[in-house]
């Protein structure tokens, strides 16, 4: 021991004992932010109930200043005032323009027989001329499904098919049309049949649409013996999603989870009832429709001991009616309206497509709700 | 040889053979010089084994004669964090599959972003959600692993010995620490810090207060009423090279390594100069050259997949500027055996040059947040009454720190102190002098305010998930997990004494 240690600690000892300091962490101020409790928290953008304020995040095409939000005017789209109050189309019935798309339809699992909605996004800019309006872009942004179980898109699987099935003529199909036609004060608008195809070849259709063939008179979906199991490799399957299994990916979230490759064929078409037009010049309106849905599940994975369950499918529920909503987001990508929106010309780059499609799918967010009066419980509805 | 040439050989020779030599100025300056009833104000007053440091140029008037002390400094800086008001990285950031914007489009959420959550709270060891890799990620939470309320002694050793009387004379002055031998302690000044301590530290004390310190020198004098003086205190710079090839990311006790630690020495001078125009006043001035411990560390990584990577991290410790000392001492009365006089210091510091212990410099962040240069004086008496002497001193010390209201959390305070002491010959069998001294500095309560647009944002408001690019939920506004933000305030002591003994030679 060095011969001044004692002392050392002696001194220390003493020392220690008079004039410490403390630090000090005092206490935190705000507890964590609760969305949709009225008041605007760290992270959060705004809180009130308004169209333009989803989730404590401002809704693509609106401004919220001091938690008040309002539509941002200009580029096809007019209001009173500087807030843009009571905004609505410039043009009528004219569906020209860029549009965020929600188509909303309902289905039953296989399993418990309960009714899952089901929103399919998508990106149109359309043109018309006359009646008659034709898609001249269109963008596939992603699926989300609530109910017994939650389903998205994986990721693959939204940059996969963000693509797929053209509707602007780039396709083999041609282009697809609609109308818009001014009546009795509102806008009768319909969007013809279109064929859709997830994770199949093309030859899963036919080549001419114009008959409306029912998915019935068409090849069977290529199918697998033990989705949980394969290795099956089905003729005609693609990979779109490149997770390695053919199918589209599709992640299951809630009392089951794990990824389930599917292969689908759709087909989808929508018209306003004669006599019950949508609104004219109109910023959001839903225009009912009809939708039938071929499935085949081609792989699970990541499932645990619940794969037996995650296999099992879902089937179209006829008795709701599925509906399209659009909601208008500009006239041209020059506008600075649009251009908040679509952030660039579709196609010209894969993560600005991501983007854009988030922006649809903000300002068009999911609505869980069945239609008024439809008894959930009900396995044939009302 | 003489016994004196051997004893002052071998206290060479023990210096030289110290682990880590020569951070002379942080511990010494704090501290003051010990002995000589210089007070501290060394660069005019004394003289003693502590003007070998202080004003080499003094030792021309030591008597000759050893030193020895023993010493306390106690660090008492009291760091009070305030609150959060929100502004916690959400846990969803754990998921790494994050993009921000970058003027090159969007890019990866960088890896140093962790949730708020994992700091407070830490990350258990699982595998399902909301929890890590075992073995987890260890809480830290806000000014857990503070630094300050230490208590550290030291062994004073001083040697002045005369070679040509009346013309050249020798100096030795050095504080060794007692326990906890020396330290280098890195920290990041702003949210990196939240990573590894999550707290603040005291940017001017804590490790610079460890080192060992050891200064040499020699003054001549030219005439009677003029001598200049001379010394150094070693700089080492360090460096370090590990050469690693990582079997397994996960599990890095298979890391196979081969280190290279190489050691240069480089010496900090001091030249001062005395001049004594009457036989009542005398002038001293000092200029001390800038001095620090630098640590250059490089690792050069090699992976499986046969990547191959490496950098150099500089560290820099035990920093000191360009300081530029003036003082004089004037005899006011003169009776009998009796002599009081008056003394007056003044020392300039070029702080706006600092590097913290990480090689930056604060203005990184931002011209405004630069260091300044500083001006700190002191005033005293002096008073010699027979074999008696006794100082008693007031200074002002100011801090170069500025407020912190960005990313930046320097901590420190300015410092007005008192110090006082005497020591007393005393004609035994032999003859020795013992004194003591003590001084006590409050550092003065100051607070600091962020200004939040000034902290960094670590999830930029723009932030999307990576596959979809769905906006990330609670990105708005700031987020950080910089420990100092929303603001923080220190205050405290720093107090110290020594007691001596001069055994004259």
């Amino acid at each position: 021991m060095r011969p001044y240690a004692p002392l050392a600690s002696t001194a220390v000892a003493l020392a220690a004992t008079s004039a410490c300091a403390h630090d000090t962490v005092l206490p935190d101020t705000t507890q964590e932010a609760v969305c949709d409790d009225g008041i605007v928290e760290s992270g959060e953008a705004c809180d009130t109930k308004s169209p333009g304020c989803y989730a404590c995040g401002v809704v693509p095409g609106w401004t919220c200043a001091n938690d008040v939000c309002s539509p941002v005017c200009g580029d096809g789209v007019v209001g009173t005032g500087a807030s843009c109050a009571s905004p609505h189309r410039a043009s009528g019935c004219d569906m020209t323009g860029f549009w965020a798309v929600r188509e909303t339809d309902y289905e039953r699992d296989m399993v418990l027989q309960s009714v899952q909605t089901s929103s399919n996004w998508y990106l149109y800019e359309l043109a018309q001329s006359g009646d008659g309006f034709d898609v001249v872009a269109s963008m596939d942004c992603g699926v989300h499904v609530s109910g017994s179980a939650t389903v998205d898109y994986s990721p693959g699987s939204l940059r996969g098919m963000l693509h797929a099935n053209p509707e602007d003529g780039s396709g083999p199909h041609g282009v697809r049309h609609g109308s818009s036609t001014a009546v009795g004060g509102g806008c009768n608008v319909s969007l013809e049949r279109w064929y859709f195809l997830r994770a199949l070849d093309p030859s899963f259709l036919p080549a001419d649409f114009s008959d409306d063939p029912p998915l019935s008179s068409m090849p069977p979906l290529p199918s697998v013996g033990d989705p949980v199991n394969g290795p099956d490799d089905p003729p005609g399957a693609t990979d779109p999603d490149g997770d390695g299994f053919k199918g589209l990916g599709f992640q299951v979230t809630g009392f089951i989870s794990g990824l389930r490759d599917e292969a689908q064929r759709i087909w989808k078409q929508y018209a306003d009832v004669p006599g019950a037009p949508s609104p004219a010049s109109a910023m959001t309106f839903a225009v009912p429709g009809a939708i039938d849905v071929q499935l085949s599940v081609l792989h699970v994975s990541q499932c645990g001991t619940a794969c037996d369950l995650l296999k099992a499918g879902a089937t179209v529920a006829t008795d709701i009616q599925p509906r399209i909503t659009f909601s208008f987001i500009g006239l041209a990508l020059d506008g600075a309206r649009t251009s908040s929106i679509v952030v660039n010309r579709p196609g010209a780059n894969p993560d600005d497509d991501l983007t854009t499609c988030a922006n649809v799918r903000l300002m068009l967010p999911h609505d869980p709700s069945l239609p008024p009066g439809y008894v959930a419980s009900s396995p044939n509805g009302p | 040889m003489r016994p004196l040439s051997i004893a002052f050989t071998l206290s060479l020779a023990a210096a030289a053979l110290l682990p880590r030599a020569a951070q002379a100025s942080p511990l010494i300056e704090l501290a003051g010089p010990v002995g000589g009833n210089a007070g501290v104000q060394g660069v005019v007053s004394g003289p003693g084994a502590a003007s070998t440091y202080f004003n080499p140029a003094l030792l021309a008037d030591a008597d000759d004669g050893v030193l020895l002390g023993f010493s306390l400094v106690s660090e008492q800086m009291g760091i009070t964090l305030q609150g959060r008001n929100g502004g916690d990285v959400p846990a969803v950031v754990s998921g790494r599959n994050i993009l921000v914007p970058a003027p090159s489009g969007l890019q990866p959420l960088p890896n140093d972003v962790v949730p708020t959550q994992w700091l407070q709270q830490g990350c258990p060891a699982g595998t399902q959600a909301n929890q890590c890799p075992a073995p987890g990620f260890g809480a830290r939470p806000r000014q857990g692993q503070g630094t300050s309320g230490v208590t550290r002694s030291y062994l004073v050793l001083g040697l002045v010995k005369t070679l040509v009387r009346d013309r050249f004379t020798l100096g030795l002055y050095g504080m060794l620490p007692v326990s906890s031998f020396t330290q280098a302690q890195a920290f990041y000044p702003d949210e990196r810090e939240a990573l590894f301590s999550n707290s603040l530290h005291p940017e001017l004390y804590g490790d610079r207060l460890t080192a060992v310190s050891i200064a040499f020198g020699a003054a001549f004098q030219i005439l009677p009423e003029l001598s200049v003086g001379a010394a150094v205190s070693l700089a080492l710079s360090s460096a370090a090279t590990s050469q690693d090839y990582i079997q397994d990311a996960t599990n890095y006790s298979t890391l196979l390594t081969n280190n290279k630690v190489s050691t240069t020495v480089d010496v900090a001078p001091t030249i001062g100069v005395r001049w004594r125009p009457t036989s009542w006043l005398r002038i001293g001035g000092t200029i001390h050259a800038p001095e620090s411990f630098d640590v250059n560390t490089t690792i050069d990584s090699t992976l499986p997949t046969g990547t191959e990577s490496g950098a150099t991290q500089k560290n820099v410790f035990d920093w000191m500027p360009w300081q530029v000392a003036l003082g004089a001492e004037a005899d006011v009365v003169r009776r009998g055996r009796e002599r009081l006089s008056v003394v007056g210091s003044i020392n300039y510091g070029f702080w706006s040059q600092y590097l913290d212990r990480h090689g930056d410099s604060p203005s990184m962040y931002g011209a405004d947040l630069a260091w300044h240069d500083t001006l700190s004086g002191a005033v005293g008496l002096r008073e010699t009454y027979r074999s008696g002497r006794a100082f008693l001193d007031f200074r002002y010390v100011p801090s170069p720190v500025p407020e912190q209201v960005g990313r930046s959390n320097y901590v420190d305070n300015d410092r007005f102190g008192v110090a006082l002491g005497g020591d007393v010959g005393l004609h035994l069998p032999a003859n020795i002098r013992p004194g003591f001294q003590v001084f006590a500095d409050r550092l003065i309560p100051r607070s600091n305010q962020k200004n939040d647009a000034r902290v960094l944002d670590e999830l930029p408001d723009g932030a999307v998930f990576g596959g979809t690019h769905d906006p990330v939920s609670g990105a708005k506004g700031l987020q950080t997990n910089n420990p100092g933000w929303p603001g923080f305030s220190s205050g405290g002591w720093i107090w110290g004494g020594t007691v001596t003994i001069s055994v004259p030679l």
